[in-house]
This record gives C-alpha cells, sequence and structure tokens, in this order.
C-alpha cells in the first residue's frame, strides 16, 4: 500500500494510506501536481484538527467496505460523537473540511452548525458566536 | 433598479404582522450596517468572515443555507449582516440551497375574503405558502400596491430562482354578497410583481410588453414564457392575442417572441422537456380549442399540434411532473374525479388507474369552490377550498376548509393531510411552486 506524508501547520507529519488521502480532493489534486515524493504540507490544518479529520475518513471507508459490521445507527452515534465537540473546534474543522475539500464532513459540519442556530433563539445564537469570538481572541 | 412598489409603504404602516414590522425596522437600519460591515473588514483581518466570526463568508453561507426553510425569517434578528444575506441580499444564500440540495420547495397559494366578509377587511389577494414537508401553512402576506377593496384575477404565477412571481391579471372590485361574490372589472395589467420566498420581500419588474389576462405562462431555462390572453375584458374573441413573450430575471427584461399561429385566451402553459406548451383556450374557430402551440427556445419557432387537448372546454391547469404532464379537469369543472396522464406515444389522455377520488366531498354541509393542483417530486397535491353552507344543527355560522390532498402518481395512492380552517378567507386561484 502506498503511503502518502501529511504535514500539519505545526510541522507534525501524518503517514497515512493513499486511498485514505485521496478523500481529499485537495490533497488528491496535489498528488496529482507533485507526486508523492515530497510530504504535502497543510499550513491551513493544525495536528489536533489533522488527526480528526484522518480518524473521520478512517471510519467511512471502514464502514464503506464490503463486510463491514457497522449499522446505520452505529454511523450516525459516530458522527454525532464527532461533532460533539466546542463551537471553536467544530469552526476548525468546518475550514479544515472546506481547506481540504472533503465534502461529507464539510456537510456534517455545517449541518451541526444549522442545527445550533435553528434550534435557539436570536439572542442566543448571537451570543453563541460572540463568545466563540472572544473565547479564541 | 426598480422602483418602489406603490402602496407598500402603507402596507408596512399597517402592522399585520410580526414580520412586516421587523422588516421596516431592519429596513431602516441597513445603510448603517452597510457602513459598518465595511469598516469592519477593513479594521479587523483576524475575523475574516461577516456573518460568522472566524468563517470566510462563502464557508459561512454553507452554515446558514443549512437551516431549514421556515427557520430563515426568525435569524434576520441575529445580526445585522445575517439579516442583510438574509432578506435583501438572497442570491448567494439562494444559489448554494440549489447548489446543495437544500432548498425546500413550498407551495403558494392566493385567498380572498369571503363574500359575506367584505366589509370588515381588506379584500385583495392574500398569499399563503403550505410546507408540504412539515405539513405547516406560513402567510405571506398581502398582494402589494392594490387598493382596499381592489382583488387581482386571471394573473399568471410561477416560482423561478427562489421567487414568486405574479404577472398581469385584472383588477376588479369584489362587491359584498352572501354568494360566490359578484365582480366589477377595473383595468387588465401589464404589471409584474416578484416576491422573494427567502428575503420576504415584494419587488416590481419590469412590465410585460402588453397588459394580459386569461393567458399561458411557464418557465423554462431560467426564463418566464407568457403567450396568448386578452388585453381587455369587453370584447371576448376580438382582444384575444397570438403574441408571446419571454422574461429574462438577470436584466429584468420582457423580449418579444414569434406569435403563435392563432389568438388564444383562458390557455394554459405548462413546460415539457424545455419546451413551453400553449395548451387549448378560447380560439376564434372552435376547431382550434383542442389544440396546443409548442414553442422550442432553441428553435425559437412555435409548432402547432392538433388535438392534443380533446376537449371543447378549455383546460384549468395542467402539471408537469417527471416528465410527464397531468391534468385533473377543465375549466367549468376543476375536478372531475379521477386524474389524467398525458400518453405521448399514443397522443391521448388516459385516467390513472386509483386515481378516483371523492376530493373533500366526505366533509359535511360543505360546498367544494375551489381546486388547484401542484406536483412536487413524485406527488400530486391537491388544494380544495370550501365554504359551509349551514347545517340542520341550527349552526350557520360559516367558515371556509381548505383540504390538502397528495396522490402519488407512480404508485398511484393517495394520502390526505389535516384540513386548514380559516375564519373568512377564500381560496381564490391556482397554485404554484417556489423552490428555495
Amino acid at each position: 500500500m502506498v503511503k502518502v506524508t501529511l504535514k500539519s501547520a505545526e510541522g507534525d507529519v501524518f503517514e497515512v494510506d493513499e486511498e485514505l488521502a485521496l478523500e481529499s480532493l485537495m490533497v488528491k489534486n496535489m498528488i496529482e501536481d507533485v507526486g508523492l515524493d515530497s510530504a504535502i504540507s497543510l499550513p491551513n490544518v493544525s495536528s489536533t484538527i489533522l488527526a480528526k479529520v484522518i480518524e473521520y475518513i478512517k471510519f467511512h471507508m471502514d464502514a464503506q467496505k464490503d463486510g463491514s459490521k457497522k449499522t446505520s445507527e452505529e454511523i450516525k452515534a459516530f458522527d454525532d460523537d464527532f461533532v460533539n465537540v466546542g463551537i471553536p473546534t467544530l469552526f476548525e474543522m468546518v475550514l479544515a473540511s472546506n481547506y481540504l475539500n472533503v465534502k461529507s464532513l464539510l456537510s456534517l459540519t455545517c449541518n451541526t452548525v444549522a442545527n445550533m442556530i435553528k434550534t435557539k433563539p436570536p439572542a442566543e445564537v448571537k451570543e453563541m458566536f460572540t463568545s466563540a469570538k472572544q473565547a479564541k481572541a | 433598479m426598480a422602483a418602489p412598489v406603490p402602496g407598500l409603504e402603507q402596507i408596512l404602516e399597517e402592522p399585520q404582522t410580526y414580520d412586516h414590522v421587523r422588516h421596516k425596522i431592519h429596513g431602516l437600519r441597513l445603510s448603517n450596517a452597510r457602513a459598518l460591515a465595511s469598516s469592519s473588514r477593513s479594521s479587523a483581518t483576524e475575523d475574516v468572515g461577516t456573518l460568522i466570526p472566524k468563517l470566510p463568508d462563502s464557508v459561512a453561507l454553507h452554515c446558514l443555507a443549512r437551516v431549514p426553510r421556515s427557520a430563515l425569517p426568525l435569524l434576520r434578528c441575529v445580526c445585522r449582516s445575517w439579516n442583510r444575506a438574509l432578506s435583501t441580499n438572497t442570491r448567494d444564500i439562494a444559489s448554494v440551497r440549489r447548489e446543495i440540495g437544500t432548498a425546500e420547495p413550498w407551495i403558494y397559494l392566493s385567498f380572498s375574503p369571503r363574500g359575506d366578509c367584505i366589509q370588515s377587511q381588506r379584500s385583495s389577494n392574500y398569499f399563503t405558502a403550505f410546507d408540504p414537508g412539515s405539513n405547516q401553512w406560513h402567510s405571506v402576506g398581502w398582494l402589494p400596491g392594490l387598493e382596499r377593496l381592489e382583488v387581482l384575477k386571471g394573473y399568471g404565477c410561477v416560482g423561478l430562482g427562489g421567487k414568486l412571481y405574479v404577472l398581469g391579471g385584472t383588477l376588479c372590485i369584489k362587491e359584498r354578497d352572501f354568494g360566490g361574490g359578484c365582480h366589477r372589472d377595473l383595468r387588465v395589467r401589464s404589471e409584474v410583481l416578484a416576491y422573494d420566498c427567502i428575503g420576504g420581500r415584494w419587488k416590481q419588474c419590469a412590465s410585460m410588453r402588453k397588459a394580459r389576462v386569461d393567458f399561458a405562462c411557464s418557465v423554462s431555462g431560467g426564463r418566464v414564457f407568457v403567450a396568448g390572453g386578452r388585453g381587455r375584458l369587453d370584447h371576448e374573441n376580438a382582444a384575444a392575442m397570438a403574441s408571446a413573450e419571454v422574461y429574462i430575471p438577470e436584466l429584468d427584461r420582457w423580449e418579444e417572441l414569434p406569435d403563435m399561429s392563432i389568438t388564444r385566451y383562458k390557455c394554459v402553459g405548462v413546460t415539457l422537456k424545455g419546451k413551453f406548451f400553449v395548451i387549448g383556450g378560447y380560439t376564434i374557430e372552435t376547431l382550434h380549442r383542442s389544440s396546443v402551440e409548442i414553442y422550442d427556445p432553441s428553435e425559437r419557432r412555435w409548432e402547432r399540434r392538433p388535438g392534443m387537448w380533446a376537449l371543447d372546454i378549455p383546460p384549468y391547469e395542467v402539471v408537469e411532473l417527471q416528465g410527464k404532464l397531468y391534468r385533473s379537469g377543465d375549466q367549468l369543472n376543476h375536478w372531475r374525479g379521477s386524474i389524467d396522464v398525458y400518453d405521448e406515444r399514443l397522443k391521448m389522455w388516459k385516467t390513472i388507474r386509483g386515481s378516483n377520488r371523492r376530493l373533500g366531498e366526505d366533509l359535511q354541509c360543505t360546498v367544494r369552490r375551489y381546486v388547484t393542483m401542484a406536483g412536487i417530486d413524485s406527488y400530486l397535491l391537491f388544494f380544495g377550498g370550501h365554504c359551509r353552507v349551514g347545517d340542520r344543527s341550527g349552526d350557520h355560522r360559516p367558515f371556509c376548509l381548505e383540504t390538502v390532498d397528495a396522490f402519488q402518481a407512480p404508485v398511484g395512492r393517495w394520502c390526505g393531510l389535516d384540513p386548514f380552517r380559516s375564519s373568512c378567507r377564500e381560496l381564490c386561484s391556482s397554485c404554484c411552486v417556489v423552490t428555495a
């Protein structure tokens, strides 16, 4: 199995299967352009977020494989748990999945934000986003 | 920029709904918000987006676009930039919703007051939207620019690009009575109004080149096609038209099309495989009433197909669903007891097996006044307007009841949804689907 080396913003190196790396359309384009020889650097993605994205892709690739015993409930439980994070982390995952162009993860994370928005009254939504802004500042 | 709709100011003065008031307040703050947004963008490079801090606007729109349509109006209250994205500048969010497939189809219907309620309220057209996904009704509001007692009839309505277009029609005065409501016609209009279904605002568009009532209209390739109809109401056939025109929304402009081969009014428009069909209608020669004119936008010409309607009575509504045409009745009888589908190979209308139904006739002590149909996914939805006529128990308080029935066309199965009871308004026109 061919391996691809991904380098996070902090310079940490992640070695993953090529099949997994190709799930990110951005990485796929990079591989097509520069080949597999050098590490692919991802200056916009931190190590913690990159590790999470890899975990997400890995789980869904395993779940789609033939002979996978995972039920749709298990997959949903994984997704729910995966996005059950604080708003700053969630936003970083939205940004990373947008940057890496992982459609299914972008859709999952954006849906999570949308669900937060739709279930709260306007004042709370505003509060939620302003506090996210201050927490980081 | 289109001129403001006359009378819109007045409507805003009357705080009928929470929405109306909110629009007004936000409208006033809008100029401030723009100034603020542009200054904050230049000063704070750290906060990439104006919609959600830390997220670029293109990504933030992906989040907002995933919120269900019914929750969008409330989001306008969150902050100024959200209000801007969801009320005045809705093009971006509308296109993201279409792209990611979260745009929801709602059906827009127009109501007018019952004949015996006229003096107590406005009698203009009141629009309401039905959300088939959640079986809920959402009020839209009065058609702007109409006087208190004026009603618009015989207009065309289509949904395109997240907007509901109301085209032409005749203005008439609805006079108080206890029957069906009697009407005095004022004039035929050429005006076109568009309702932005996400932004919740009406806007006046360029008027049609000709005033029209009882004409055919439909949407194909992002444009609105209209054909036939009458320019005046006093001379039946003499005022009928063969002319046709097309509206280009991006340019807000109407362009003339070649004429149809004959004049037609009370004809019906529908789009099938990109072609604009003008079906039946009253023609000078009775023979032609069963014919259909088909406009191919790529070839820019009309073709007449004889015998396609096969009834002397003009059509009332024809709906396209998954590449097939459906009808449920004609001008005189909107519901003939079952649904017909057009078989293109045999060139004839065939009754769908299992489509027989007594639409709302099991409701006690009511008469059906109106039926209109809409096609969404694989469903044909029927909206019935019923009026109570009093019963033996001595309870004579009148009311109107709207029923919704859905027919799953490929399977041939009916399902009924909860009836919707309104106190003094009745369904008064055909409906139209707007996906936004």
